[in-house]
């Protein structure tokens, strides 16, 4: 084949690379202003777009319903704006410990961090720090982070060997460390019968009455934790070929591995910290771009950070308005009952296109 | 170009490598030979700079090697594994320009010269036609040429391969390999890990043989490489006799059993 022909190639898929993102952005700005026409309170479109313009200062809103601009400006965009913010960071976390676990299969979840942030708020709630506010917000967040650090760092206290990250010993260790707080997480259940339900709801995972402050304390976590996966993109395609290649490649692969488990679990425990327990989004959107694009990281990372953020946006939305009567559903219920059917159907296109494993 | 002394390595507490020196001058083409477990495969993990050494030391364009950072050891050599298992679907495109990576920025970005070299590199191993193929979707012996391609997409000025042809048809061993030699004859210095006697006798120069994670011959071709150290080494008798074409030391089997061996009508008694 020449040279040229693959130069071409080459231009073509980063076209098609372009032309994804393009459309990504346009959706997920498009889904956020779509999303504020869904609520409780009957909020006509137009009014939506005057009401997002009067809040982010663009205009006065003299002549409209106060009400609108309080409702959707405060109530519902805090709310897309943060549930698009998780989506976006927990398919980008699941991408990068995907690729430092070299496992397809792996997500956010997976070495316990999610586990210690749901075991840090059952300890906040069952010790009635609920009601304690810090940055203006339940205590809640914030014990859920340091519990999600907690057990990150008890992680990789039990799989450093002779200074080397392994990934099995990795996932090992994961394993043992959420099945131990996840026992802890019903002990504290059985004992206080009357925070089981908090507890549970907070487990599921849910937006329901998060607001500016939430998008606030999560930001900076986010925003560290998507610099130093950013940062180290092009090596973690070298060490999802496994740390020997990546070695022998030039990588410093015991530095660069700690750094990308620190950045992901940053994006997972500031995701966790304000929404609880949201599975499938990490596991399935990178699945998903990787079979339309390849598996190169850089592109991988970024056009699944935005296809988590509509993803979720949207899951929100029908957590929102999906039951009659104005009841929520946690949104890790939708994100499980439309990932775990979808993933199955990923699993099959797969088989059929002639992949044997 | 490198110089390895009293060499011991290991993992967990078997210890694989129990003295080994010797030295490779630049532009040699060496063949390292030996049987099952004799350290082979642990000498190149050692020289690349993978498996630290225990004592004894490898001194690479005259520096440590293991004092060196990875980067500094992937410009100056490039490995090509026995085997790889790709977990994604990586083009491989993709695969070959990752061994651009020693030479890139702090930004990581590939420029148009990278993609050129890789694309060479792709040419020269006669894979371009898989360029944008998924790594997962093409056979065995086209993903080892892929990294035959990644390696020579590193520019590096010494080669270490891992029994890099063991899987490959007659046809590949015999491309690769003259493709090697070609390399060689431009100034590359060749370490080749190989199980195929023959092979290794028509191609390299020198000699390595490991047994028991010691040297146990090294020379020229010509002179190691005859009917009592071949027959002590791999304990099994083996005859050699001259390559009808080039000349070369051959190797043949002999079989243990008298009568195991299919005995052809004008075959020497």
């Amino acid at each position: 084949m020449p040279r040229e022909k693959i130069k071409e190639q080459e231009q073509q898929s980063h076209r098609r690379f372009v032309t994804l993102l393009v459309l990504l952005i346009a959706g997920a700005l498009l889904s956020m202003a779509a999303a504020a026409t869904f609520g409780r309170i009957d909020v006509p479109a137009y009014g939506v777009f005057k009401a997002i313009a009067a809040g982010l200062g663009l205009s006065n809103s003299v002549g409209q319903d106060p009400v609108w601009e309080t409702v959707v400006f405060n109530i519902r965009l805090s709310r897309i704006c943060l549930s698009g913010l998780v989506g976006l960071t927990l398919a980008v976390a699941g991408a990068a410990f995907q690729g430092i676990l070299r496992n397809p299969l792996a997500d956010p979840f997976t070495i316990g961090v999610s586990t210690g942030a749901a075991f840090g708020a059952s300890l906040a709630i069952f010790l009635g720090l609920g009601g304690h506010t810090y940055l203006g917000m339940g205590f809640v967040p914030l014990a859920a982070l340091g519990g999600a650090l907690a057990a990150l760092f008890t992680v990789i206290a039990l799989a450093r060997i002779n200074r080397q990250l392994r990934p099995e010993t990795m996932v090992l260790a994961g394993i043992v460390v959420a099945t131990f707080l996840a026992a802890l997480i019903s002990l504290i259940k059985s004992l206080d019968e009357e925070s089981v339900s908090s507890i549970v709801f907070w487990v599921m995972g849910s937006f329901q009455g998060r607001g500016w402050n939430h998008v606030v304390f999560a930001l900076p976590y986010m925003a560290a934790g998507l610099a130093l996966v950013g940062v180290y993109s092009r090596e973690l395609d070298l060490l999802s070929l496994g740390g020997m290649q990546a070695r022998q490649l030039g990588v410093d692969v015991d530095r660069v591995r700690m750094r990308i488990l620190i950045g992901a679990s940053l994006l997972t425990a500031g995701a966790v910290s304000v929404s609880g327990v949201i599975g499938f989004v990490g596991l399935v959107i990178p699945h998903l771009v990787r079979m339309a694009i390849g598996a190169d990281h850089r592109p991988l990372l970024i056009l699944s950070g935005l296809l988590g953020a509509i993803a979720l946006i949207w899951s929100d939305v029908a957590a929102r308005v999906i039951l009659p009567g104005g009841e929520e559903l946690p949104v890790g219920v939708v994100t499980a009952l439309l990932g775990g059917p979808f993933f199955c159907l990923l699993l099959k296109w797969r088989k059929e296109r002639g992949a044997l494993d | 170009m490198i110089e390895v002394q009293a060499l011991h390595c290991g993992y967990g507490s078997t210890e694989v490598l129990q003295g080994v020196s010797f030295g490779v001058a630049s532009g040699e083409m060496v063949g390292i030979l030996g049987p099952n477990g004799s350290g082979k495969t642990t000498l190149l993990l050692a020289l690349s700079g993978v498996l630290p050494a225990r004592s004894g030391s490898i001194r690479v364009a005259g520096l440590d090697v293991n004092e060196q950072e990875s980067r500094w050891k992937a410009r100056l050599m490039a490995s090509v594994p026995q085997r790889s298992e790709f977990a994604f679907p990586f083009k491989c495109l993709s695969v070959v320009l990752m061994g651009r990576y020693p030479h890139l920025d702090n930004w990581g970005g590939y420029s148009p010269r990278d993609l050129d070299v890789a694309v060479s590199a792709l040419e020269e191993t006669k894979i371009a036609h898989l360029a944008q193929r998924y790594i997962g979707e093409v056979s065995g012996g086209e993903a080892q040429m892929v990294m035959v391609a990644r390696a020579l997409a590193q520019e590096t000025e010494i080669l270490l391969l891992d029994e890099a042809t063991s899987n490959l048809d007659v046809a590949r061993k015999v491309q690769v390999f003259d493709l090697l030699a070609e390399k060689n004859r431009q100034g590359a210095t060749l370490l080749c890990v190989m199980h195929d006697l023959n092979l290794a006798a028509l191609y390299c120069m020198r000699l390595i043989f490991l047994k028991n994670g010691a040297v146990a011959a090294d020379g020229r071709t010509e002179d190691v490489f005859n009917d009592r150290t071949l027959s002590e080494i791999y304990e099994t008798e083996i005859r050699v006799s001259a390559h009808p074409v080039t000349g070369s030391p051959q190797a043949h089997f002999v079989p243990n059993r008298v009568g195991a061996g299919v005995k052809r009508a004008s075959g020497p008694d």
